[in-house]
């Protein structure tokens, strides 16, 4: 219940509407510039470069008083990383340094194998964090608008628009749903039966998402006056360039250079 | 006699499911006035809502805003036609009050500047201004009411849809609630209102419908509907606390000892 609290939390933040003083296009051109840049550039051999992307995400968060939920965020997506990389310390061939026997099967892990582990946490944790950084720097709301330079029909902004609301939806559904059956499990809520109880609610929390879905939706449509989801921005607003989005953008190339040629 | 401004002729709405939850319902609903929906659970009075509201299309009958079909109106309707539903958290669905408060009048692109000067008069006037940063989840239910019928009186529509705008409320509430109706109706709103609460009802209503299994049982006064003991049997509703102490009053029985 707690976690997903927390992941309620971080993405109500994230929701909230800003004022980066930059147009709509920069934010998402440079959102998308940072963080291909930091997700395909290998942080290997480590070196301070490796580091850079964290560190600037961590000036981001302060710059927007949101250090506390970056790092909470941070920690929850490393503990994952590493969920998910452990398996390359015993599939990459190389020098083993430790032997796991399971019965019959053998486990070797390898320093190649260590070594490719770190480097993909690394990597993935760099662009994830520089990216909630980004964006709780300049706001969904100013991405959303940005996406209008790509998509002028509006059809992807308004996607992401209704995932935005519809998401939390979801997550508190989940845990009105959880709630109701600890409630009634008469037991100490421990973290695996919580898992369980959420894994057994799944084709519930679905439906109940989708009937909560459909009102919301007419909601939506009994406050849209113009007749459907009107985009917020025009093109011209999307591309209203100022002194900030040049500065941002410089930033942003000198750090695209300084990963791409591996300066430090 | 006052205009006509809404109206449903033999409306016939069937849920994918198959449930019927309108059979035939004719209703009309005049300009200025307070016209209460009763009826049990389950006797379509949301639904009915929902299709004056135009956001269902009826698969039979029809419901005209001013003499014209709103399925010619098309969105057009929405800005004269405002629904407050009766779970707020199915109406708010934004990060802050604020920005639910202001959806609509984002939505027809007035510029930030007035949006703001618009959503804290209102919010003002309501007595929401503290809420205004908040999450609309992190409100109490009470609060949650309250926010709901702001993203909706925000733009000023002329004719207001509730659905149970009392159900699971304080007193303090419903007071609130009967002051905005009386406030809405001197300026000339309309109002129309689903409710199971016949002391709400008896209360504010100039005219109401007695909806059961998706049809119109009764239509009149809400007095003389309200004294019918078959038609409340009927309606799985009850005699107004108010009604009560008029009868007893007029019969004695008031006066009789062992009554405070």
């Amino acid at each position: 219940m707690r976690y997903l609290g927390s992941v309620e939390h971080v993405l109500e933040r994230l929701a909230r509407e800003r004022d980066p003083g930059m147009a709509p296009a920069t934010s998402i051109f440079l959102l998308i510039l940072l963080v291909s840049v930091t997700a395909f550039t290998s942080p290997l051999p480590l070196r301070p470069g490796s580091f850079l992307p964290l560190l600037m995400a961590i000036a981001l968060s302060s710059a927007s008083r949101e250090l506390g939920a970056f790092l909470k965020l941070a920690g929850m997506v490393s503990f994952f990383l590493a969920v998910v990389s452990l398996p390359l310390l015993f599939t990459t061939p190389g020098t083993a340094f430790w032997t796991l026997r399971l019965g019959p099967l053998k486990l070797s892990a390898t320093w190649n194998g260590a070594l490719q582990a770190l480097a993909f946490a690394l990597r993935c944790l760099n662009a994830i964090c520089l990216a909630v950084a980004w964006t709780s720097y300049v706001g969904f709301n100013s991405l959303i608008r940005g996406l209008h330079a790509i998509d002028p029909t509006g059809t992807i902004p308004s996607m992401v628009f209704l995932t935005t609301r519809y998401v939390p939806l979801s997550i508190r559904e989940a845990q009105k749903l959880i709630a109701a059956r600890e409630a009634r499990t008469l037991r100490e809520p421990r973290l695996n039966t919580t898992w369980l109880l959420l894994a057994s609610s799944c084709g519930d929390l679905l439906l109940r998402a989708f009937h909560r879905a459909w009102k919301v939706n007419l909601a939506m449509k009994s406050r849209c006056l113009s007749g459907s989801l009107t985009s917020l921005t025009s093109l011209k607003d999307c591309f209203r360039l100022g002194t900030r989005d040049v500065l941002w953008a410089l930033l942003a190339l000198a750090y695209a250079l300084v990963m791409v040629l591996r300066v430090i | 006699m006052s205009r006509e401004v809404l109206s449903c002729r033999g409306v016939w709405f069937r849920y994918p499911d198959g449930t019927e939850a309108l059979r035939g319902v004719s209703c009309s609903i005049h300009q200025g006035e307070v016209t209460v929906l009763l009826g049990p659970n389950g006797a379509g009075k949301t639904t009915l809502l929902l299709v004056l509201a135009g956001l269902l299309e009826p698969s039979k009958g029809q419901v005209l805003f001013r003499g014209r079909d709103v399925r010619e109106l098309g969105p057009e309707l929405r800005k004269h036609v405002g629904l407050v539903f009766q779970d707020p958290d199915d109406q708010l669905f934004c990060p802050t009050v604020f920005d639910d408060v202001a959806f609509a009048l984002r939505q027809i692109g007035l510029p930030e500047e007035e949006v703001r000067i618009r959503v804290l008069d209102l919010a003002r006037e309501l007595g929401i201004e503290h809420l205004l940063d908040k999450a609309p989840y992190r409100l109490s239910y009470g609060e949650k009411k309250k926010v709901a019928i702001a993203t909706v009186l925000i733009y000023g529509p002329e004719v207001l849809l509730m659905d149970e705008p009392t159900a699971s409320l304080s007193p303090r509430y419903v007071r609130f609630l009967e002051e905005l109706v009386a406030e809405g109706v001197d300026s000339g709103r309309t109002f129309v209102i689903a409710t199971q609460d016949v002391d709400f009802a008896y209360e504010i209503a100039d005219y109401a419908y007695v909806l059961v299994e998706g049809r119109v049982e009764a239509e009149g006064r809400p007095g003389e509907l309200l004294s019918d003991p078959g038609l409340l049997e009927k309606a799985e509703l009850r005699e107004p606390r108010k009604l009560s102490e008029i009868l007893l009053k007029r019969t004695g029985l008031a006066e009789l000892p062992g009554r405070p």
